[in-house]
């Protein structure tokens, strides 16, 4: 069974449609990836899934459950955590406010205190400054608050909306380390992301979008030997 | 020359109507703060308070079931507010000028419902206790005490709420970032809804409380809600704990100046107050304290 499933989605913003009849189907057990050029629905096929953007017509199922235009409460109860464009983690709050809210789902005190462990083992500068708030912490840091509070949840599967946009090169480089940790631990993920290249040597399978429409799905070494979309999308021409 | 007797005297004054305004302008700054709502209406809950209590003390000879009674059904007032009148509105472009319109409607349409409805009559209310106690020299009303006792146990039980429980982390959540809390299984309109409810709940606890002290009218909501957007103005919109600096400082303040000029003129003085800080910065003293 597919782990998240769009089934002919039309959808978009207003009387403005961004997808058109969009089928695609996720796997679980693997990193994806969505790319494709600006406006092509990246962003608004996660938003999709998470409840955020009006689906007009279609189906988008989570483990076969369907969830097409369900409040994005249902969504996250179902295992799909989206980290959001920059992190935006809550500034004002504590380190361990902003993990406990990402966990808001979770009332069980054990469950809640081997989250923490979890993220604390991964991340360990955010035991060090779980009582400093968020806003106070560096880039990288608030980024690591980020990834911390989706893993709160321990979602199946995480959504990353280009987590490297507006990110200075140093931080890029820390959120795909964060990103390749995350996939040497198995967690499934499906980022959307601007800088083609690196997200090409995490994912495993890339779907290419062009508006609002799949114009590819493949693994991602064979993505490689497909010269004319590499010269379309990703603008170098392999070998 | 003002003896210090007098001025310790009004300074305890300030200090217990400083708890009685706080209660007021708490709400008034916590609605914005969550859900960018300057609630025009606010001054009509209190006012909705004071008849709530009013009649619910007439039809049970208790204070506490009155005062139980205009919390609870000003909360009400507060959840139906943001779901009729707000909510609908909440996706629109200038979500703030439209909220302000509709509550100032709801605030004109709440005074003459109550006018049409019990008339224009002033409601005594009776006094909790006439009794004053004499501590080193100073007058103290064991009404004014107890109420400023309420005040603060109130406000205590809000802050609590706010800094330690689920709902207050979600509280907090939205009100800095709706849509990411939405991502974390958060409903921001529930929230905005719970908010409407407790501030409201405020004013109308303010109302009843105060009942013994302003009576019960249907225009009596306006004057204390001026206060409140004094207080708020100057403790910075949003600004809990501003607000309550503000709210502690201009009583005071308003307070002592009694000792010189009327009542009345006080008001001058929190404007000028006002106009003032907001001169020197927008966001009042929560734009000091809160960084």
């Amino acid at each position: 069974m597919s782990l998240v499933e769009l089934d002919a989605v039309d959808a978009g913003y207003g009387e403005n449609q961004v997808l058109h009849d969009l089928t695609l189907s996720i796997q679980p057990g693997r990193v994806n990836c969505i790319i494709g050029p600006n406006g092509s629905g990246k962003s608004t096929t996660l938003k999709a899934v998470c409840g955020l953007v009006d689906v007009w017509d279609g189906t988008i199922r989570v483990r076969g459950d369907d969830v097409t235009n369900a409040h994005p409460r249902d969504v996250v109860e179902r295992g799909v955590v989206m980290l959001p464009q920059g992190g935006n983690v809550f500034p004002e709050m504590t380190v361990k406010e902003n993990l406990r809210i990402g966990a808001f789902l979770v009332d069980d005190r054990d469950v809640l205190e081997r989250r923490y462990r979890e993220v604390y083992e991964m991340f360990p500068v955010l035991e060090e400054k779980k009582r400093q708030r968020a806003g106070e912490l560096s880039g990288g840091q608030q980024m690591m608050v980020a990834f911390g509070r989706a893993l709160m949840p321990d979602p199946e599967i995480l959504l990353l909306d280009e987590p490297s946009a507006g990110l200075a090169p140093d931080l890029v480089d820390d959120v795909f380390d964060q990103v390749e940790r995350l996939k040497e631990r198995g967690r499934d993920m499906i980022i959307i992301e601007q800088n083609v290249r690196r997200v090409l040597d995490v994912a495993e399978y890339v779907y290419v979008l062009d508006q609002g429409e799949r114009m590819y799905e493949g693994e991602t070494e064979a993505l490689r030997d497909e010269d004319e979309i590499m010269r379309m999308y990703i603008g170098e021409r392999h070998g | 020359m003002v003896s210090l007797g007098l001025l310790a005297q009004q300074i305890v004054n300030g200090l217990f109507f400083g708890g009685q305004l706080a209660l007021i302008a708490i709400g008034l700054t916590l609605i914005w703060g969550v859900a960018r709502v300057l609630n025009f209406s606010h001054g009509a809950m209190f006012m909705v308070g004071g008849y709530v209590g009013f009649f619910a003390l007439g039809f049970t000879g208790s204070v506490a079931a009155a005062i139980l009674a205009s919390i609870v059904v000003v909360f009400a007032l507060g959840w139906v507010t943001e779901f009729a009148l707000l909510e609908p509105m909440r996706d629109r472009e200038e979500f703030d000028i439209a909220s302000m319109v509709v509550t100032l409607g709801l605030a004109i349409f709440l005074e003459n419902a109550i006018l049409v409805g019990v008339g224009s009559r002033r409601r005594a209310f009776p006094a909790l206790t006439e009794e004053v106690w004499r501590v080193a020299g100073l007058t103290i009303s064991v009404q004014r005490f107890v109420i400023f006792l309420i005040s603060v146990f109130a406000l205590a039980a809000l802050f609590l709420v706010i800094s330690r429980t689920k709902l207050g982390l979600a509280i907090r959540a939205v009100s800095q970032d709706d849509q990411t809390a939405l991502l974390m299984g958060v409903r921001p309109r529930r929230v905005y809804a719970i908010t409407l409810g407790c501030s409201a709940a405020l004013a109308g606890l303010a109302g009843v409380l105060l009942a013994p002290l302003f009576t019960v009218y249907p225009s009596v909501g306006w004057y204390p809600f001026l206060l409140a957007f004094v207080v708020v103005m100057v403790g910075g919109l949003g600004s809990v704990r501003g607000t309550l600096i503000a709210a502690m400082g201009l009583a005071i303040v308003r307070s002592v100046s009694t000792i010189w000029v009327a009542a009345e003129s006080a008001m001058v003085l929190l404007f000028a107050i006002m106009i003032a800080v907001l001169l020197i910065n927008p966001d009042g003293i929560g734009g000091w304290i809160d960084g």
